[in-house]
């Protein structure tokens, strides 16, 4: 697959991600007409975007408090001609809060996918455990992640450690939920091969189970690190001190609304590319 | 050798084995046809300890079968080959588990014999998806005899291809039974009646019920090696046919 047509927004790529409408027409799904079709899209998105701005500066120019499209634009270009600059713990560069940021979200995330990808097999792999786990984790599935923070602040005595936490809890049930669907879906064949061949345990979940689990495993990761990277900004937003989220709730504090806008929009670009990094795993790995 | 005495079976009330009674013989190639649904796969099964049965005994040189063994190995319709797999580990995986006594250089040296035998040695680091039906048609035999298996089942192992390759491999099945291998007996589902008398020493027909189980069992009397051109003449080969075709279409498809 090359770059051009990766820009392409991508009809066949989405599962349970949520993504944009697949192209009604036909042409959308060949390589050669998506190249065609890339003008198109480009100048579509643009009449959207204008559509967006030209909305926005209408609502800022009735209410004065709200930056207008120019004022956060500047902001934006202040913050990112120094995105690394360090003057002490309240002062820092936007690029520093969002590694801060990443790297609360990522720990949290390889903790989630080191715990969620065995239970996962386990559930999806035993009708007995499946029986067990599946009601406490339809329980917990809905509640919102920010509720385990105080249990977090608790158990682990640090609040950005509470903030790394919710995030492990957020990205534990996609990642759980999907590895037990792909476990439990192996086909009867394969599973009848496994049992014709004295399959050992070892050598049918290595086999059988993880080649077959997989794509879904990944998609688990996927949705996991979507909503990750929303809920760390209110998690960092409780937490105080550091990170993006910090960013939001301290820009807000010191008046500058237009630091806020600027900061939404970076945290979008920021989620766009770490969306599109798993889709393109999830696609390498189904190849 | 194989030994199955009043075998019952049943899915949701329904009657599938009916007190199935057969002998196989060692060295013994048995055909089974009969319309879908009357129960050969079932039989296949409960044969290569998939299944159990509801009541009767499954024995292979007096033990009674309850799981599957190496002593046994399977080659299904849709090929079962692992997706993921590439064709060399597919049966290198394959016997390694399933003899898990033969030391490495063993099992390699297993591996690579069937693979040329089937002519895919050249393709073993294909997945599945990258060859055609026939290939992993082959890989699915190389796989099983690799486990050097006594009795070998399959189950419609050809009924998916194309008439030129389904006859290659038939051949390439019937060399590597006689020549290339210690597997010593054969339980073929079919719904060829050709394939059937081609291949088979006898011909086991199933149907449904209300009939039993078995309807018939009809001894091939053709000498081997058989030619598959000029078989078709052998005025035993015609009376075979005959009784084949009378039986099946005397006998209703099942309903469902
Ligand atoms: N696992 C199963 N559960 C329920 N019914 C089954 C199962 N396997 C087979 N059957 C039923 O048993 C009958 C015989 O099936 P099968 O042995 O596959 O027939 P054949 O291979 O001769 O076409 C069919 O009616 C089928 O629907
Ligand atoms: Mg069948």
């Amino acid at each position: 697959m090359t770059l051009v047509h990766n820009r392409v927004p991508d009809a066949d790529a989405e599962e349970a991600v949520a993504g944009p409408p697949a192209p009604t027409s036909r042409a959308g799904r060949r390589p050669r007409s998506r190249l065609a079709a890339l003008p198109g899209a480009i100048g579509w998105a643009t009449v959207g975007a204008a559509v967006f701005v030209a909305f926005w500066a209408m609502v800022a120019r009735s209410s004065p408090d709200l930056p207008g499209p120019s004022e956060a634009f500047t902001a934006l270009r202040k913050l990112l001609r120094y995105p690394f600059y360090d003057l002490g713990p309240n002062d820092k560069g936007i690029g520093i809060q969002l590694g801060v940021s990443l790297v609360k979200v990522f720990t949290g995330f390889v903790c989630a996918v080191l715990v969620g990808v065995p239970l996962g097999f386990l559930i999806g792999g035993s009708k007995r455990a499946w029986a067990a786990f599946n009601p406490i984790i339809q329980i917990l599935r809905p509640v919102s992640p920010l509720a385990w923070f105080p249990i977090g602040l608790v158990v682990l005595k640090d609040v950005q450690h509470a903030a790394t936490f919710v995030v492990f809890i957020t990205s534990l049930w996609p990642t759980v939920i999907n590895t037990a669907a792909g476990a439990s879906s192996v086909p009867v064949d394969q599973k009848n091969v496994a049992r014709v061949f004295k399959f050992g345990r070892a050598a049918y979940v290595r086999h059988v189970v993880v080649p077959h689990s997989l794509p879904s495993i990944i998609t688990g990761m996927r949705l996991s690190m979507g909503i990750a990277w929303m809920v760390i900004v209110a998690a960092e937003m409780l937490a105080g001190n550091t990170g993006i989220g910090y960013f939001v709730w301290n820009s807000y504090n010191g008046g500058s609304l237009a630091n806020v806008i600027a900061a939404i929009v970076t945290i979008g670009i920021v989620g766009v590319i770490l969306d599109t990094a798993f889709m393109r795993l999830g696609k390498k790995v189904a190849a | 050798m194989l030994e199955l005495r009043n075998v019952w079976k049943s899915f949701n009330g329904q009657d599938v084995l009916r007190g199935l009674n057969l002998d196989v013989g060692q060295g013994e190639f048995v055909s089974f046809i009969g319309h879908s649904g009357c129960g050969k796969s079932t039989l296949l099964n409960v044969v290569g300890g998939l299944l159990d049965s509801d009541s009767g005994e499954v024995s292979l040189d007096g033990k009674a079968i309850t799981a599957p063994g190496p002593d046994r190995a399977m080659v299904f319709q849709n090929y079962s080959l692992l997706p993921r797999l590439s064709l060399l580990a597919n049966v290198r995986e394959a016997a390694k588990a399933a003899r898990p006594e033969r030391s490495g250089g063993q099992t390699d040296e297993v591996v690579e014999r069937y693979l040329t035998a089937v002519g895919l040695w050249e393709h073993k680091d294909k997945r599945p998806a990258q060859v055609s039906g026939g290939m992993q048609q082959r890989c699915a035999v190389a796989r099983a005899f690799a486990v050097s298996p006594r009795l070998l089942l399959l189950d419609e192992p050809f009924g998916a291809l194309d008439a030129l390759t389904r006859a290659r491999l038939q051949q390439q099945l019937v060399d590597l039974w006689q020549h290339e291998s210690t597997t010593e007996t054969v339980l073929m589902v079919t719904h060829g009646i050709d394939e059937a008398i081609l291949l088979a020493d006898r011909i086991v027909v199933m149907a449904n019920p209300p009939s039993p189980s078995i309807i018939d069992i009809i001894p091939v009397d053709l000498p081997r090696p058989r030619d598959r051109t000029s078989i078709i003449d052998d005025p035993a080969f015609r009376m075979v046919q005959e009784r084949l075709l009378a039986l099946l279409t005397a006998e209703e498809p099942a309903a469902a």
